[in-house]
């Protein structure tokens, strides 16, 4: 009856989902802030020489990522976030680790999503969750990335 | 399809499409005359309309009546118009250049490459393309676009600083674009892991044909150093700023060029910092620099909070007026100079020697006086607004804002016509009523719009209201947009003609927004050659 809610193929609750992409939230800016700070790779004007560097944003915003969570996504599939909320990605089909040309190329994009929310583009979050909203939790870039988000084997939702 | 259906899409189209037709008048604008020729009216930036150039006097201001209204795409209109026989230029925010019809107000054409930017005096000069019009873009630098089509020839800024911004209205006179030279740091000061600051105001010469730069001449000439570090690891630097933000002004018979600066960005002060420039204006080199307020370092951080304000926070007393070259009873010819601190002075213009100062209201970081005076020659009158709006470091004086009428000889105050701003005046008009804006006067009137967005003339020897008109209200307009008025700010009000124009609201440094561009005409014909006629 609960196909795929056994322990280790389960759906992650929806309030760990949040919980992760809070702390992935909070974390990642930081570290790329600190990134930030020590490289002054936005501290001076000709960094900024034609308008607002974004792709120095951008690199920031990468390398930041990888820093925090590239070791995690590797091994087990895991953001910090999400790690401390006990759950996981997993491949849609083989529920295995996905690739992780898959975590970065394909899921990772989506990740700033959360942060255009604070320039008003809000829009574009809630179109990537609302899909969520359906039976399987599956959000834009689950799709995208052929992955779903699970619970940790032994950790009850 | 019904032949009733037909009729229903066609009755639709034309209801929506009907506004549009209203707005659009594409044709080919008369560019054989253009008016003003400068910011300041003339090189010399007197700001004096004279009676061949406008037709409005003291005896007949009180016949001024709104023609139209037109909405404008933004609520920080910061242009100065220009006119001809049928057409008036205009800075419409994100619609970029707009070329409107005088009589109605509807567009002849637009040019949106200098969306969201066309921010000072649009000007016009005669080139090889034909008639052309100049203005300064605040990020992307100085255009030329071709007057009649609206098409760019050309559009291109200093190469000398890596962050310009230019906030000041261009010169074009001889072939030559005198463009000025603020910096974007003192925005970008506000961001604590910005090391603030290394850049320089200054005055770039420019073709007026290609726009290559022909000189450049940097305010702070030592490079900036490292001065301390903050949050661990930014670097802080200095010095910086003495930004270039206000019109230049040139002495033709001496072959001088003459601005005002800005404070320092960030410490060591530099002696250049609030100081008036005279530079050869066929060379960019230093004649004589006469700074008037010393070790003033202030940069947005000290009104946002942020780390990089400087450790001696100063006053931020610049010279935004642009210097007034004018002759006094005697036939002597001197540069008044006013800045925000309401320190009015009059220079010997070849040595910048002071021959008289005086001091008016209380000044503050947005003035005192902010960004014009004018003068009547004839009359022997120097005309002050001044704002006195309650932002600087020091609000215990009392502030007295109004406009002042000095002798062009000795400064003495002949007439003052104070604004009232207590506490009622304030809660009835919803703002502060000083005078910021840049004023204009013409034969035995002034003209000037204040923060509360009071349009009002005044008569030129007694200071007198002659008229007023409430501009903070809504419009209709005959663009169709949705349109209010609000604080009269920047570079105020223009007479031209049987006209006077303006815009009202400035919400760029917290004043009242608005988007309205107002043009108003006196009811009677002041002569036989009728309205509008040039």
């Amino acid at each position: 009856m609960l196909q795929g809610r056994e322990h280790g193929d389960m759906n992650a609750a929806v309030w760990r989902r949040v919980t992760a992409a809070a702390i992935d939230f909070v974390i990642v800016p930081s570290v790329a802030m600190i990134v930030m700070l020590i490289t002054g790779a936005l501290e001076n004007a000709e960094a900024w020489t034609d308008g607002f560097p974004w792709l120095r944003v951008v690199l920031l915003g990468v390398v930041g990522y990888l820093m925090v969570n590239g070791v995690l996504l590797w091994r087990c599939g895991q953001t910090l976030g999400k790690r401390l909320a006990k759950i996981k990605i997993v491949d849609h089909e083989s529920g295995q680790v996905p690739a992780l040309w898959k975590l970065i190329v394909l899921r990772a994009p989506f990740f700033p999503l959360m942060h255009a929310t604070l320039i008003g583009f809000w829009y574009l979050l809630a179109l990537d969750l609302l899909m969520g909203l359906r039976g399987d939790r599956r959000c834009i870039h689950d799709w995208v990335s052929g992955t779903k988000v699970v619970a940790v084997a032994g950790d009850k939702n | 399809m019904t032949m009733f259906s037909n009729v229903r899409i066609a009755v639709i189209t034309l209801l929506f499409s009907g506004n549009a037709w209203a707005l659009e008048c594409a044709s080919v604008p008369n560019t054989e005359k253009f008016f003003p020729p400068s910011w300041g009216i003339d090189v010399a930036n007197t700001r004096y309309v004279t009676p061949e150039n406008s037709q409005i006097t003291a005896d007949n201001a009180h016949q001024l009546q709104l023609k139209w209204a037109y909405g404008l795409n933004t609520q920080a209109p910061r242009f100065y118009p220009l006119v001809t026989a049928d057409t008036i230029y205009i800075g419409d925010g994100e619609n970029g250049l707009v070329a409107l019809d005088r009589e109605r107000g509807c567009v002849r054409w637009r040019n949106t490459d200098a969306a969201g930017g066309a921010a000072s005096s649009i000007v016009a000069a005669q080139t090889s393309f034909g008639p052309t019009l100049f203005f300064a873009h605040r990020e992307k630098g100085v255009f030329a676009i071709h007057a009649a089509s609206g098409k760019t020839l050309w559009q291109r800024g200093t190469y000398s600083e890596p962050l310009p911004l230019y906030s000041g209205s261009p010169l074009v006179a001889d072939g030559v674009i005198y463009v000025p030279i603020s910096s974007q740091e003192i925005g970008l000061s506000m961001l604590p892991f910005y090391g603030c600051c290394t850049t320089s105001g200054g005055m770039a010469a420019l073709d007026a044909e290609t726009g290559e730069q022909l000189w450049y001449l940097p305010t702070i000439e030592e490079a900036a150093q490292v001065t301390g570090r903050q949050l661990l690891f930014v670097q802080k630097w200095g010095p910086s700023g003495a930004p270039v933000w206000s019109a230049p002004t040139l002495d033709r018979r001496r072959g001088l060029l003459f601005y005002g600066t800005g404070e320092n960005y960030s410490a060591p002060a530099t002696a250049t910092s609030d100081a008036i420039f005279a530079i050869d204006a066929s060379t960019g080199q230093r004649r004589w620099v006469n700074q008037f307020t010393a070790n003033d370092t202030f940069n947005m951080a000290c009104v946002a909070g942020g780390l990089n304000c400087p450790e001696q926070e100063g006053p931020d007393l610049d010279f935004g007026a642009p210097p007034l070259l004018a002759q006094d009873s005697q036939g002597r010819e001197l540069l008044f100079v006013a800045q925000k601190s309401g320190a009015v002075s009059a220079l010997d213009p070849a040595t910048g020697e002071r021959v008289w100062s005086q001091k008016f209201g209380r000044g503050g970081y947005l003035g005192g006086i902010h960004w014009g005076l004018a003068a009547d020659i004839q009359r022997g009158l120097l005309y002050v607004p001044v704002s006195d709006y309650p932002a600087g470091l020091d609000l215990t004086a009392a502030p007295t804002p109004g406009l002042y009428a000095l002798s062009l000889d000795d400064g003495s105050v002949q007439w003052f016509a104070a604004k009232d701003f207590s506490e009622q005046a304030q809660a009835k008009l919803g703002f502060w009523p000083g005078l910021s804006a840049g004023i204009v006067a013409a034969d035995g009137v002034v003209i000037a719009g204040d923060l509360a967005g009071q349009l009002e003339a005044y008569d030129a020897l007694t200071g007198a209201v002659l008229w007023r008109y409430t501009t903070a209200q809504p419009f209709t307009t005959v663009n169709g947009l949705e349109a209010k008025g609000g604080s009269i700010d920047s570079h105020g009000p223009l007479l031209v003609d049987d006209l006077l124009l303006v815009s009202s609201g400035y919400s760029g440094v917290g004043m009242k927004s608005g988007n309205a561009f107002l043009v108003f005409q006196l009811t009677k014909p002041a002569d036989a050659a009728g309205p509008g006629a040039r």
